[in-house]
């Protein structure tokens, strides 16, 4: 196996987060499924296999967080733009929330861990 | 000998199409879709399409296998590996009654129950088609019918053999499909 300790955490780190990454995304505004998974993959380790984004989509289309239109793209043909609803909206929010508080408070444990 | 970009994207959708077996067929058309433009909008920012270049794009989007975790993962297909509880339950359901009039069936039901692989629905369905199993048409058969079988009779012994055989194939075929997904997993757990 390639992947180690790290590797698993870092997969799981990124499991439980690239969901409201996605949903950051489009507060920009709607994006088709292959611009969002560039735009992940701009950023290292968030995305390892591009088509694993998709089943993620359908599972937020399904919670209601996430809809889909399809709409004529500026070159080729027409694709399914991904945009936030309402109820997306709301959970990111709360979501960001949360994550500066976790992640305040283990930046916050880390740093007196490496004091003593 | 170059294998054609066309030949490589089809293999690799084909791939993908049997790794998704099991789920159900709306969802799975629609992630086929999806990937499915994803691979041609990749292709227009090839430089080439060489087959070095082709295949390291379809390795960019994924092993087939790994889409298909993704997929049970987020929407909790039950995977499970058929056992002895599994099969237990199928085969006493079935003959259970005939082995030990009752008590033997009754058996199949608690096993049913126990066992993760079926939903509620479905543990209901082989609960209530039919109680007894096989054992009610056979004992019928041996001890209740006069040769002087009316078509009501005929008609009603006739629905006591065929449903338990139906319900418990229905169980069966959706314990197959649980247990495909499960092996397609532990081929790709090295995710």
């Amino acid at each position: 196996m390639v992947e180690g300790r790290q590797g698993s955490l870092v997969s799981q780190m990124r499991r439980g987060t690239i969901a409201f990454c996605v949903m950051a995304l489009l507060r920009e505004g709607s994006r088709y499924g292959f611009d969002l998974v560039r735009a992940l993959g701009g950023v290292d380790g968030m995305v390892t296999s591009e088509g694993t984004i998709y089943p993620l989509l359908a599972r937020l289309r399904r919670d209601g967080l996430v809809e889909s239109a399809w709409r004529e793209s500026p070159s080729g043909p027409p694709r399914r733009y991904y945009e936030l609803t309402k109820s997306g909206e709301t959970s990111l929010r709360e979501f960001i929330e949360e994550w500066a508080r976790f992640s305040d408070a283990v930046d916050g444990l880390l740093r007196k861990g490496r004091q003593t | 000998m170059s294998a054609n970009p066309e030949n490589q994207i089809d293999g690799y959708l084909k791939d993908l199409e049997r790794e998704l077996r099991g789920f159900p067929r709306g969802r799975r058309l629609e992630l086929l879709a999806e990937v499915r433009d994803h691979i041609a909008q990749a292709r227009t920012t090839l430089s080439s399409e060489s087959d070095a270049e082709v295949k390291t794009m379809l390795e960019r989007v994924g092993d087939p296998a790994d889409i298909a975790a993704e997929a049970r993962d987020r929407f909790e297909v039950r995977t499970v590996r058929p056992g002895a509880l599994e099969f237990g339950a199928l085969i006493l359901l079935a003959i259970g009654g005939l082995v030990l009039p009752i008590i033997g069936w009754v058996v199949g039901v608690i096993l049913l129950w126990i066992s993760p692989a079926w939903t509620s629905g479905e543990k209901l369905l082989g609960t209530l088609v039919v109680p007894g199993g096989l054992a009610v048409p056979l004992f019928l058969g041996v001890f209740a019918v006069s040769p002087g079988l009316g078509p009501m009779e005929r008609a009603l012994f006739g629905v006591l053999f065929v449903a338990p055989v139906a319900s418990l194939t229905y169980l069966a075929v959706k314990l197959r499909s649980r247990s495909a997904a499960a092996i397609h997993e532990a081929a790709s757990a090295n995710w």
